[in-house]
């Protein structure tokens, strides 16, 4: 079928004398019109690494085609074909537990004391070229910090909107939902109208930098504004009301009541609301932490994967796999280990765990009715984390994978290996130019990863 | 402008110029370091080509201090020894690049808009409200950057959900509050709230909502009023007009003097006199500006103050939240022992400047403030303690004094478990000395197992003097190591006790670098107090400094932090606070 521009849904939604977004279902769109759907993107990340060949496909043939993934990614068996492994991926200028993920989706130089990622990330930058008709362009989700750094700026902060402005993450199920749908605004339009003309007069006195600071208040009041024309659509309340026969479990009338007990419950909760935002045409694209960059996390919920009944120690004294003794500063002076071997065996069963829920968040994609397809086929998703082996914290050939159809732009069940290392930012470049950006560099790089 | 200045001068001398002296230490630092050091790929992302580039040469400081310190413990370089005329060589760039600093900063920095901390918010509504409300539950924690403190213009990022929130936590308060609309009185609420007076536009736009208002017309107001950017963000010096000097710098204005100080010593807007004396254009008085700062800390609202600044120095207002021991394994650890715990530090740091303590104190104070349940922790007799609240008392035990006796601080510096000299070492090494310790090289927590296989050790001592064996590891652990053996005569919640966590009797004794030997807490904190004075008052002055301004600190500021440091120094805390308030970074402030 070919496969035209899409038509600027911005400028059909004017003429249709809407405002805002149309989610994306056969209903809306007639019959016959190859208006394709947009690319919409992904990115989940996991922390502390992942240890040596516990991730990279282990049958590949000569030309770089998967007859087998790593038996820690089993989740996403049926999915394989739509899989593509970039090798030798690293964020030249920032890595660890917090350089590393601070730049994980800008590729930019870290500093601590200017709290700089280098820019803008990649999720930021789609959102503001693409996310125009979207009431959150870029969603970012992240689960609840526990233990020490759990305040800390770079493990904390995904996405950035620049210098200085890491995104703001919610943590909550029931929040994001309010965001998205509820309305979740407290001040009403007049209100916000008032404050924007305050703001407004009190930009025009300040500094130049300072006015950039107001007018990081005043993208606010514009969000805040956006959201409650979004709720009031009644196309909105359409799409959600149909999420239930999808397998997404909310409801327009019965908001969620409560944050999940069982962790993995409330991750599949967060990475649902994800799918639902992009499927809902809330939100163009979605970062989602999946734990922050250093985490401490015990996993106790980990039970009877990669032939262990429990693991013990947290997440981050794990990924210290080689040094079984208990005895170092990263463990909590309880735990120890029998062996070497057990302890790699509690890590890689705790990463694929996460890959169980990264997994199980392409079938969601792939389980919501779009024009010509699925949401997944028209999805680009990165998995993966900032770290390769988190024992020796490598910063070299980062375990990332990608995954979907981005809307024919990603040819899957392949390993991609050019020998050389590649800055993540041409991995960025080639999402953004899937995605239909005129972007020609991110960062310092100018050549798109070939992901076809 | 001061660069060039400076180095035309210089190069009319007939000797070495400054310039020439920075190109071959310079030169010398880039040859010994940047094999591994240079670019993109720059080890620990440590690029030294970049550093020597930086203009003024003064900006690299901080880079080049962390340097200095990982050639100082032996760290770097990792795989050559330095001849001695190396080490002198870079000795002499390392001073050069203070000097330069010291010589070209000392400016007033800017104070960038940001939003109130939660906190702030929380003491705003009670302010203007009447209505204490917990916000804890209903904005989300502040996240810090390295500065330490929540209050800085680095972290307080304005999102549209922090706004949606807080406008939740007005709608709440304002809700709780008494309002009456019959003796509402605008122009006044508006200036407590705006923390400047009104101007004629906002008073009319007000007013017009409430002609013939009723109480609910009145609340959506006043909640209106509360959710303005004027409020929630620190802007009130934003109509300071002012012209800026030659030096690119105005004087802060009377009512942004007035917030400076209350959001200082109150985490909290000014109050009426405050907004009265800013009014009266009476602040910028030197001798009025202290007199205010004299009745604002005794006020009981001056407690904040120390709970905010001493809770996130030292790292004690994790207590009960980031840490918290097992409720069921050690049930003696209750919420309110840890709240006390708290405030013992909290009140601690207010009577060193309130009562104006000398420097010493901080280590040496015979002085503690208890509650019953503290004090029974303490082991110290309840009998003249008043049944509720906190009372000051006097220590017997000479291992309690000053603040590494305080239970709070060795709980924070402990493992769930058990304790950790090396974490208490890094402690104090970091938050009293502003020496810390560089960051383990990667692949430092794998320890040789055959060492505790075959090696003989006893106790947790024992244990780390033997992970110190590998070269790698002794020569940083040899610093940070002892601080935290003084301090093993503490268990993980802070009680004395004469055996460590694996059963050894505890030894104490330690040295500090130079060969200062010490013996125990008292014995640590005394040589700290002689031998290290300067680095304790320079690391106070800069943690006060950098609160007071909420910014991270920058190398320009160091010119500041070292005349503070010699205030601190010579005249104790009361001096150095009113040293802050006279300060040029506090009076004044760099319009870009």
């Amino acid at each position: 079928m070919s496969r035209r521009l899409p038509v600027s849904r911005r400028s059909f939604l004017k003429g249709a004398g809407a405002v805002l977004a149309l989610p994306h279902l056969e209903a809306l769109v007639p019959r016959g019109c190859d208006a394709a759907p947009p690319v919409r993107a992904a990115w989940l990340y996991i922390p502390n690494g992942v240890a040596t060949g516990s991730w990279w496909p282990t049958g590949v043939d000569a030309g770089g085609a998967i007859a087998r993934l790593n038996p820690r990614l089993a989740a996403f068996e049926r999915f394989t074909d739509r899989l593509l492994f970039p090798r030798n991926v690293w964020t030249p200028r920032g890595n660890g537990h917090g350089a590393g993920t601070a730049t994980w989706l800008t590729s930019g130089g870290w500093n601590d004391r200017e709290v700089d990622a280098g820019g803008a990330s990649v999720d930021q930058i789609a959102a503001r070229e693409l996310g125009d008709d979207c009431v959150v362009p870029a969603l970012s989700l992240s689960a609840r910090g526990e233990g020490f750094f759990a305040a800390d700026v770079p493990r904390n902060s995904l996405s950035w909107a620049g210098t200085g402005r890491p995104v703001f993450r919610e943590t909550d199920p029931r929040s994001v939902f309010r965001l998205l749908f509820g309305g979740g605004v407290e001040a009403d339009r007049s209100l916000l109208d008032d404050l924007r003309t305050q703001a407004e007069t009190l930009k025009r006195r300040v500094s130049e930098s300072d006015a950039e600071r107001l007018e990081a208040y005043l993208d606010a009041i514009r969000d805040l504004e956006r959201r409650i024309a979004f709720v009031q659509d009644e196309r909105t309340r359409a799409r959600l009301e149909s999420a239930r026969e999808h397998g997404l479990p909310f409801d327009a009338d019965a908001p969620l009541d409560a944050v999940p007990e069982e962790h993995g419950a409330y991750l599949d909760l967060m990475l649902d609301l994800a799918a639902l935002a992009l499927w809902s045409g809330a939100s163009r694209v979605a970062s989602v932490m999946l734990d922050h960059g250093q985490s401490n996390r015990y996993c106790t919920f980990v039970r009877d994967v990669n032939g262990v009944d429990e693991v013990a120690g947290t997440w981050h004294a794990l990924s210290h796999w080689r040094d079984a003794s208990g005895r170092s500063e990263d463990d909590d002076g309880v735990t120890s280990w029998s062996s070497v071997d057990s302890k790699r065996a509690m890590y890689d069963a705790v990463v694929e765990w996460h890959n169980q829920r990264a997994a199980r968040f392409l079938e969601r994609l792939d389980a919501l009715p779009e024009v010509d397809g699925t949401l997944l086929d028209h999805a680009l998703v990165m998995y993966g984390s900032s770290i390769s082996d988190g024992h020796d914290h490598g910063e070299l050939d980062l375990p990332v994978l990608l995954a979907g159809g981005a809307g024919g732009a990603l040819r899957g069940g392949r390993v991609l290996d050019s020998g050389g290392r590649i800055d993540l930012a041409s991995v960025h470049l080639a999402a953004l130019r899937a995605m239909g950006s005129g972007a020609e560099s991110f960062g310092e790089v100018d050549t798109p990863l070939a992901l076809t | 402008m001061g660069v060039l200045f400076a180095s035309a001068v210089l190069a009319l001398a007939p000797s070495v110029s400054a310039d020439e002296r920075h190109d071959e230490g310079a030169e010398l630092f880039a040859s010994l370091c940047s094999d591994c050091h240079a670019g993109r790929s720059a080890e620990a992302g440590y690029d030294v080509v970049a550093l020597l580039e930086q203009r003024p040469i003064a900006a690299s400081l901080f880079d080049v201090r962390r340097g200095r310190a990982m050639v100082a413990t032996g760290a770097m370089p990792p795989d050559f020894e330095l001849t001695a005329e190396e080490r002198a060589g870079l000795a002499a760039y390392f001073e050069h690049v203070e000097r330069e600093a010291h010589e070209q900063g000392g400016g007033a920095g800017v104070e960038p808009v940001r939003r109130l901390t939660r906190t702030e918010l929380r003491g705003t509504l009670r302010e203007l409200l009447g209505v204490d409300l917990e916000l804890d539950a209903l904005l989300p924690a502040e996240l810090v950057a390295d500065d330490g403190f929540e209050a800085s213009s680095a972290t307080l990022f304005v999102h549209a959900q922090w706004i949606d929130r807080a406008s939740a936590a007005v709608r709440i308060a304002v809700d709780r509050a008494a309002l009456d609309p019959t003796t509402f009185d605008l122009p006044a609420f508006l200036r407590r709230a705006f923390r400047r007076p009104p101007t004629a536009d906002e008073l009319e736009r007000y007013r017009a909502d409430l002609v013939d208002a009723d109480t609910a017309t009145l609340r959506a107001t006043v909640a209106a009023i509360c959710m303005s950017p004027n409020v929630l963000l620190r802007v009130e010096d934003a109509t300071n007009d002012t012209a800026p000097d030659a030096d690119g710098e105005r004087p802060v204005g009377q009512f942004g003097l007035a917030s400076r100080l209350s959001f200082l010593l109150w985490a909290a807007p000014p109050d009426d006199e405050l907004l009265d004396l800013a009014a009266a254009g009476r602040l910028s008085d030197g001798r009025v500006l202290e007199a205010q700062a004299r009745r604002l800390i005794e006020d009981p609202r001056g407690l904040e103050f120390a709970r905010v600044f001493a809770g996130q120095w030292f790292g004690t207002h994790h207590l009960g939240t980031r840490v918290k021991p097992d409720p069921i394994d050690n049930p003696f650890m209750t919420d309110s022992l840890m709240a006390a715990m708290r405030e013992e530090v909290a009140r601690f740091v207010h009577h060193l400047f309130r009562d104006e303590r000398p420097l010493d104190d901080l280590l040496t104070s015979r002085a503690t403030f208890v509650d019953r349940e503290l004090a029974q922790h303490y082991r110290i007799d309840t009998d003249a303690l008043p049944s509720e609240g906190f009372a000051r008392v006097e220590l017997i035990d000479s291992r309690r004094r000053g603040v590494l006796g305080k239970a709070g601080v060795l709980m924070v510096t402990s493992h769930p478990d058990r304790t950790s000299p090396v974490v208490r070492g890094a402690w104090i090494l970091d938050e009293l000395l502003g020496t810390p310790p560089p960051p383990p090289p990667p692949g430092a927590s794998e320890f040789d197992d055959a060492l505790f296989e075959d090696g003989e050790f006893e106790g947790t001592r024992g244990m780390l003097e033997l992970h110190r064996q590998p070269t790698s590891c002794a020569s940083c652990h040899a610093t940070i190591d002892p601080l935290g053996f003084a301090l093993e005569g503490f268990d993980r919640f802070g009680r004395t006790r004469a055996h460590d966590d694996e059963g050894f009797a505890v030894d104490t004794s330690g040295v500090l670098p130079g060969g200062i030997e010490f013996r125990g807490p008292t014995g640590l904190s005394r040589a700290l107090v002689e031998h290290r004075r300067g680095d304790l008052a320079r690391e106070a002055s800069r943690r006060l400094l950098s609160y007071a301004l909420a910014r991270p600190l920058t190398w320009r500021d160091e010119r500041t932090v070292t005349e503070l440091a010699a205030t601190l120094e010579a005249d104790g805390f009361g001096a150095l606070l009113r040293g802050v308030l006279a300060s040029r970074p506090f009076l004044r402030v760099e319009v870009q």
